[in-house]
């Protein structure tokens, strides 16, 4: 199981590769978002200093969404069928098409918070609000990948896929946002400290969001 | 769906298409259930109301507001554990091949329609406690920020339930639906002891069963509950009705139009 | 009384009751139109 989700993983992640879709055009996507912030929000550097927690986590939650329309894409051109004639187990291929996007989302997620620092001068604080950081940003991942790819399976033959996906998965990772958000808020607004509750929750919320994916994927792909 | 009816003829129903169609009007028609449970809610809305407009007495410090909250924790309870509770029991019972039956599918679509219902009316009575009790409509607080976005996750699981598809993909996509909406039911309850804000803890039955505020209160507040129970019984066998009826026209008209079409060539 | 918590009653109570009676009125006609469909067809039987 664990061998097909390594190989359908890096299967999905060297098309990424080779296409450089990601890194010409998701990548640059969240800086113009960041962008567009600091526009709206206005010159005022404490301000945005002050709400970088909350849009940094809404960039990535909206360029997560493409990384899974992404990963959706590629099975789109291949049937729809993920993989399902080839002998894969279907539980291997969950893990694999989650484990690619959620790196994908990882990669995203530091992006963004390379381009903040620049942007809104955030700094890190210390090295144990970075371990806090890299451990939020990699369970929100598992979080967002597990339920993007769910639904965009769900949605894979449907014409109105644009507008469905988004309707069900922005709601739905609201909470995710809002633990991520909490979680480094005072890692980028370098006050406050550290609540390790919201890293606790995100761990809760990842649990659920992967394992409420994986008894759904079988079934999911079965009547199709 | 294997079909319901083995009609051959457009204009005929067989013997045994006959006994399903008078078993179906029989089981949507009068019942002692539906009585039992349409007065049963009248009366417990009906003394709901006259004891917490009338009877009760006021609070000290919050004076008549108080009252809202024979509404509010009532319909609240409603939604997030009987009606939400309810959808992502049938979903699973759905996906899980040994109990997998349609039953189940109607049941999760007609209590997420009366949770929904609830909700709103969680978050109106809401706001109305809140304007009177904090001075404003709406403030960003988790709890109301988390039931807003519970609010929208159902609504959007009710438009999913809209979508194409064979009825088995469907049933199977509305239960995938529930589960992950069901992740944030979790959470507005936890969220008043997370988060530290402004709606406050459970405060009227502390953990201990002790009760913190007059009887009459007490009662009253507890026959909201039952009151809001029995709505919600009354409501699902009455929507689950209404989904049956539905999938069995809907299934006759479809077959009439194939055969219709049949003696057509 | 406290307006605020008067309105907050009658929403309560109109919207309960208002999806109340669309639910008889919705069941109602689909009743209807099942039995219109099955007297149809024993007509149509009767007829032969």
């Amino acid at each position: 199981m664990f061998r097909d989700g390594w190989a359908v993983a890096s299967k999905d992640l060297k098309i990424e590769i080779r296409s450089r879709v990601l890194a010409m055009q998701v990548m640059p996507l969240t800086g113009a978002i960041l962008i567009i912030f600091g526009f709206a929000l206005g010159p005022d550097i404490g301000r945005l200093r002050q709400n970088a927690s909350g849009l940094i986590w809404v960039s990535i939650l909206l360029c997560s969404m493409l990384a899974v329309q992404r990963s959706i894409a590629i099975e789109r051109e291949c049937g729809g069928e993920f993989l399902k004639l080839t002998g894969y187990d279907l539980a291997g291929v969950f893990i694999g098409k989650v484990l690619a996007v959620a790196i994908e989302v990882f990669l995203i997620a530091i992006a963004t918070i390379a381009i903040t620092s620049v942007v809104f001068n955030t700094g890190l604080h210390g090295i144990m609000n970075i371990l806090v950081l890299i451990a939020v940003t990699a369970l929100a991942s598992i979080s967002l990948s597990s339920a993007g790819i769910i639904f965009g399976a769900m949605f894979i033959s449907s014409d109105t896929a644009e507008t469905l996906l988004p309707l069900i998965y922005l709601p739905l990772t609201s909470p995710v946002l809002l633990a991520a958000t909490k979680a480094s808020l005072p890692t980028f607004s370098g006050s406050g400290s550290i609540k390790l509750i919201w890293v606790g929750i995100l761990f809760l919320l990842a649990v659920a969001y992967f394992s409420v994916g994986s008894i759904s994927f079988e079934p999911l792909l079965e009547d199709y | 769906m294997t079909s319901l009816l083995e009609t051959e003829n457009a204009d005929n129903f067989s013997d045994k298409d006959k006994i399903l169609l008078e078993n179906i009007l029989k089981k949507t028609g009068p019942s002692r259930i539906k009585y039992a449970l349409g007065a049963g809610s009248i009366i417990t809305a009906v003394l709901t109301v006259w004891l917490g407009l009338f009877v009760t007495p006021n609070d000290e410090h919050l004076g008549d507001t108080v009252r809202l909250l024979y509404v509010h924790p009532p319909v609240a309870w409603a939604a997030l554990y009987l009606a939400f509770g309810t959808t992502t029991l049938a979903s699973l019972l759905w996906l899980w091949p040994k109990t997998r039956s349609f039953f189940w599918d109607k049941v999760a679509g007609a209590s997420a329609e009366i949770g929904v219902l609830y909700l709103a009316l969680t978050l109106i009575t809401g706001s109305i406690w809140g304007r009177t009790t904090w001075g404003v409509w709406w403030t960003w607080d988790a709890r109301l920020t988390l039931t807003a976005v519970l609010l929208v996750l159902y609504v959007a699981y009710l438009a999913i339930r809209q979508l194409d598809g064979t009825s088995k993909a469907k049933a199977t996509r509305n239960a995938i639906t529930a589960l992950f909406a069901a992740i944030d039911v979790p959470i507005v309850h936890f969220s008043v002891l997370w988060w530290n804000t402004l709606h406050q803890t459970a405060s009227v039955l502390t953990p201990g069963l002790h009760l913190t505020v007059p009887l009459s209160m007490g009662l009253t507040m507890g026959l909201g509950f039952l009151c809001t129970t029995l709505i919600w019984g009354w409501m699902m066998k009455a929507r689950y009705d209404i989904e049956l009826l539905k999938a069995v026209t809907g299934e006759m008209e479809s077959q009439r139009a194939i055969l219709q079409r049949r003696s057509e060539l | 009384m406290n307006s605020y918590v008067i309105a907050g009653y009658l929403i309560a109570i109109v919207s309960i009751v208002g999806y109340s009676l669309s639910l008889i009125l919705r069941r109602n006609s689909l009743r209807k139109q099942l039995q219109k469909l099955k007297n149809d067809s024993e007509q149509n039987t009767d007829d032969k």
